[in-house]
């Protein structure tokens, strides 16, 4: 449904999104976790159309955002972070006004509204302004506006923040009953609230994507791994195989041009093993360091309290 | 152009519901009637010397004394009370954060700018409609050459549209509505008197800034006189300013 592939973003000399690559198939809830500035609304937004990608492409359902944004556009429902309504609308009109915007045929506009009406909990309000509305209401108005025309994908980003509690179980329950339907990608800082929704997850961090799998796999890396960078002068084609036969050792993997990451369990520090394989193969040794897993670094800062109050995400 | 009804209804309706189009007509009537009254009574005290001196009458139609008078001074209200109107357009989404919705609805920025620029035509095209009853009321003292007057709201309407689409421009440039006010206003008052500087210079820099002013191409439409050069400056100014707001909104999206 999405491919994403070496997006990057820049704002002026800030880089906000690196390299940034996942896929996401049709009918996956997907859970874009990071902290607070990590990337998440500036992704969201270059797959949406709104900010055009400094580099890499951006793909739904067949569709590139760059060559024929219309085509992607049509398949995207999108919450952003605030809910962009207008004030001076009926909830009734604000939807019609979606309808239109997406240009659904005349004669489905009705029952498209008044469907997307049904499906975010708007009857009661339909009639009123939005401006007197609720927070909690008008996310989902804004939640009713993304699903107006049933489209096959819905970005939601921070569905959740702002709400009270109760609000937030509602949206919550709102975004399940809508998975068997759409695919759903799911923007959050609040890990509970990913891990109550999706069954994977991209962690991204720093504008990176520091992770993508599922959550039970995520957690149990989390614990049982950590990694050393061994960084040499002469690779030779034996070293991984020799790193890999050291005792503990789980994975090496390669990091950049004559350094690998050797994955180790956390009760095991084989820091001396490594350097004296190195050495012995006579590899030249540049560097060796612990590479404090940034996933770890990632979930250190995202929020774990349920619905901590939140505010300022760019 | 798929996308241009949606915003131009949503657009108008907004127009609607604020009470700033109502004060703006309430200006307008305000003003020009009082501008009116002016104008007719002068015309009026002006017959009646003129009776005395039979030479003058010929020089002096109702088109010349009420029409053209009563016109020039709607254009200068129109020149306040227009960017008034438009500095909302865009500025207004981007405040609110729906332009968001806008840039990701499967609509280009040329239907978004030509949905804006429309209602503010439609709304400025009812306005001005409404002035209509100064020179009905004047015709039911005076006769009146009808064509001449349609000449005069051609031209009035053509320059609305050019006020219009550059108040658009002032409002892509900024979330703020009085600084997209003030810098529509500036340019149109920049446009305006542009030629008189035409009085101190000769020759060909004369000519051009007196083909830049939007006073000077606006006197053979009040004259009841549709000329071709006036309608293309009139049309191309405000094509111009459409251009300049699309691609003004396009560079954002890459500046952002």
């Amino acid at each position: 449904m999405i491919h994403v592939d070496h997006l990057s973003k820049r704002y002026g000399a800030v880089e906000a999104v690196r390299d940034v690559s996942f896929h996401v198939a049709p009918g996956e809830i997907l859970g874009f976790l990071g902290p607070n500035g990590a990337g998440k609304t500036t992704t969201l937004r270059v797959i949406t159309g709104f900010l055009p990608a400094t580099s890499g492409t951006v793909r739904v359902g067949g569709a590139d955002i760059f060559d024929d944004p219309a085509a992607v556009k049509r398949q995207i429902g999108y919450l952003p972070e605030n809910p962009p309504l207008y004030p001076e609308l009926t909830v009734r009109e604000q939807l019609t006004f979606a309808a239109r915007l997406k240009q659904l045929p005349r004669r489905q506009q009705k029952a498209a509204v008044d469907e997307a009406v049904a499906r975010a909990g708007l009857t009661e309000v339909r009639g009123r302004l939005v401006a007197n509305l609720s927070k909690g209401y008008r996310q989902r108005v804004g939640l009713g506006q993304a699903l107006v025309g049933a489209p096959p994908l819905l970005i939601l980003d921070e569905p959740t923040v702002g709400l009270d509690p109760k609000q937030i179980i509602e949206i919550r329950d709102l975004i399940r009953a809508l998975a068997g339907d759409h695919t759903v990608v799911l923007s959050s800082h609040i890990l509970p609230e990913v891990r109550a929704t999706c069954a994977r997850v991209v962690i991204i961090h720093h504008g990176r994507v520091v992770a993508t799998d599922t959550f039970a796999t995520l957690a149990a890396r989390l614990r049982h791994t950590q990694k050393v960078r061994v960084a040499v002068a002469r690779p030779g084609p034996a070293l991984v195989e020799r790193l890999g036969a050291l005792p503990d050792v789980v994975a090496v993997s390669p990091d950049g041009e004559g350094a690998w990451l050797v994955e180790t369990p956390v009760a095991a520090d084989r820091r001396e093993q490594i350097a004296q394989a190195v050495v012995e193969g006579g590899y030249g040794l540049l560097a060796l360091e612990p590479r404090a897993l940034s996933l770890e670094e990632v979930f250190l800062e995202l929020t774990t309290e349920d619905a901590a109050p939140a505010e300022g995400t760019p | 152009m798929r996308g241009t009804m949606a915003i131009l209804r949503r657009e108008l309706r907004g127009y609607l519901i604020s009470p700033v189009a109502y004060v703006l007509l309430g200006v307008l009537l305000l003003l020009g009637g009082y501008f009116n009254f002016d104008i007719v009574t002068y015309y009026a005290a002006q017959s009646l010397r003129s009776a005395q001196f039979p030479g003058m009458a010929e020089e002096f139609t109702a088109q010349q004394g009420i029409i053209a008078p009563l016109f020039s001074s709607l254009a200068v209200i129109l020149l306040l009370v227009l960017p008034l109107l438009t500095m909302r357009l865009l500025a207004e989404e981007r405040a609110r954060g729906t332009y968001e919705l806008l840039l990701t609805a499967p609509v280009n920025l040329t239907a978004i700018v030509a949905g804006k620029f429309l209602a503010a035509l439609a709304l400025y095209t009812a306005l001005l409609g409404m002035s209509g009853v100064w020179p009905a009321y004047t015709a039911t003292l005076l006769p009146l050459d009808w064509g001449a007057v349609a000449a005069g709201y051609l031209g009035l309407w053509l320059m609305g549209a050019v006020f219009i689409a550059v108040g658009l421009l002032a409002s892509s440039l900024t979330q703020h509505q009085l600084i997209a006010a003030l810098a529509g206003f500036a340019i149109l008052l920049l446009s305006w008197v542009i030629g008189w500087a035409g009085h101190n210079v000769e020759g060909e820099q004369a000519a051009l800034l007196k083909y830049l002013s939007l006073l000077d191409h606006l006197e053979n439409f009040f004259q009841g006189v549709i000329d071709t050069r006036d309608v293309v400056y009139f049309a191309s100014f405000t094509g111009l300013a459409l251009l300049a707001t699309q691609r003004v909104l396009d560079s954002q999206r890459w500046r952002a």
